[in-house]
């Protein structure tokens, strides 16, 4: 049975306990790839992760960027988008179409 | 166009006639593989576009929410006290697993979460409403409904980074195809044609030479 997991500071994401996702705190940004990869190794199939933690976990998202699952996905917590995901989806149309053709305006 | 370089280039291969009929046969299977890659291509892209456009609002939504509620819990946190927060949201009552289907388009393999829950239905606070405040109750309500559009986004988000990644490739193959392997196989087809029309009239005119001079020593007999 697959899991979903949120990653972030714990006043943050602890609320999303409620709703039933596991919660999971790490000490420092540097600590939230380890995280990233035990999860995906215990079936964690959706993975959130705090804006915050998320530039930090470069490394974790490039391994799992060309595998189906987990999904990796930042989420802003602590009031204010940083616009991460944006950027990212950026990223993929210039990647797929050759010019942003979506978000640039 | 003036500028443009040219790759095309005869390949390295004997001017046979079983070289040539072998070249064929590689023409035409690349011909039909350039075509359902470009098929191939035009609809991922055109699916790409779909639902970049769906995350896209989706995820404005889904941040402009998420933002509200992490207010309201902020609001709450500075009236209950960071410690009473935690001890409220210290052990949830629900538990979730998602229900991951593997779809495969376009030979992409992309990931359908849907959200399920295991608890009481709608038990969603973990905590007696007497000592917290109801702002928490807001914050978690918030995230309560938007847990369903929060696993869309993430199915969407993996989708698209899978398909721009074949998209990339799969633009990669269609262009090889069309602007060197089709090119090349056409120009070596042609070269060989050449050879084999040079030699076969070459024999003819040795043939004909061969007869006159047949002839000549007839007449000077």
């Amino acid at each position: 049975m697959y899991k979903v997991g949120i990653i972030g500071d714990f006043e943050n994401v602890a609320y999303f306990g409620a709703i039933g996702m596991e919660t999971f705190s790490p000490k420092a940004p540097e600590d939230t790839s380890k995280i990233i990869e035990r999860l995906a190794k215990n079936d964690f199939a959706v993975i959130f992760v705090s804006e915050k933690y998320y530039s930090a976990a470069e490394k974790a998202v490039q391994t799992y960027a060309d595998a189906t699952l987990p999904a990796i996905v930042p989420l802003p917590c602590g009031g204010i988008s940083q616009g991460i995901a944006r950027e990212q989806m950026k990223q993929f149309v210039e990647r797929a179409v050759g010019s942003d053709i979506i978000f640039d305006n | 166009m003036a500028n443009e370089v040219n790759f095309v280039a005869v390949l390295n291969v004997n001017p046979t006639r079983m070289e040539l009929s072998r070249l064929k046969k590689s023409l035409e299977v690349a011909l039909r593989g350039h075509k359902l890659l470009k098929d191939k291509r035009d609809e991922l892209m055109r699916r790409f576009l779909e639902m970049m456009r769906e995350e896209k609002k989706l995820r404005a939504e889904v941040e402009e929410k998420l933002v509200l509620s992490q207010k309201y819990l902020q609001s709450s946190a500075a009236t209950m006290g960071e410690k009473d927060l935690k001890t409220a949201l210290l052990l949830p009552k629900q538990t979730a697993s998602p229900e991951v289907v593997e779809n495969n388009f376009m030979s992409v393999r992309i990931p359908e979460f849907s959200y399920k829950m295991h608890g009481e239905e709608n038990d969603i606070f973990s905590y007696g409403y007497a000592h917290t405040s109801c702002d928490l109750d807001r914050a978690v309500e918030i995230i309560f409904k938007l847990r369903d559009k929060i696993v869309r986004l993430a199915s969407l988000e993996k989708s698209l980074a899978l398909m721009a990644g074949e998209i990339e490739r799969t633009r990669r193959r269609v262009n090889a195809l069309e602007y060197v392997m089709i090119p090349n196989y056409h120009e070596t087809i042609r070269y060989i044609i050449m050879k084999l029309d040079e030699s076969e009239r070459s024999n003819s005119i040795r043939l004909l030479k061969v007869k006159d001079m047949i002839i000549l020593e007839k007449i000077e007999k």
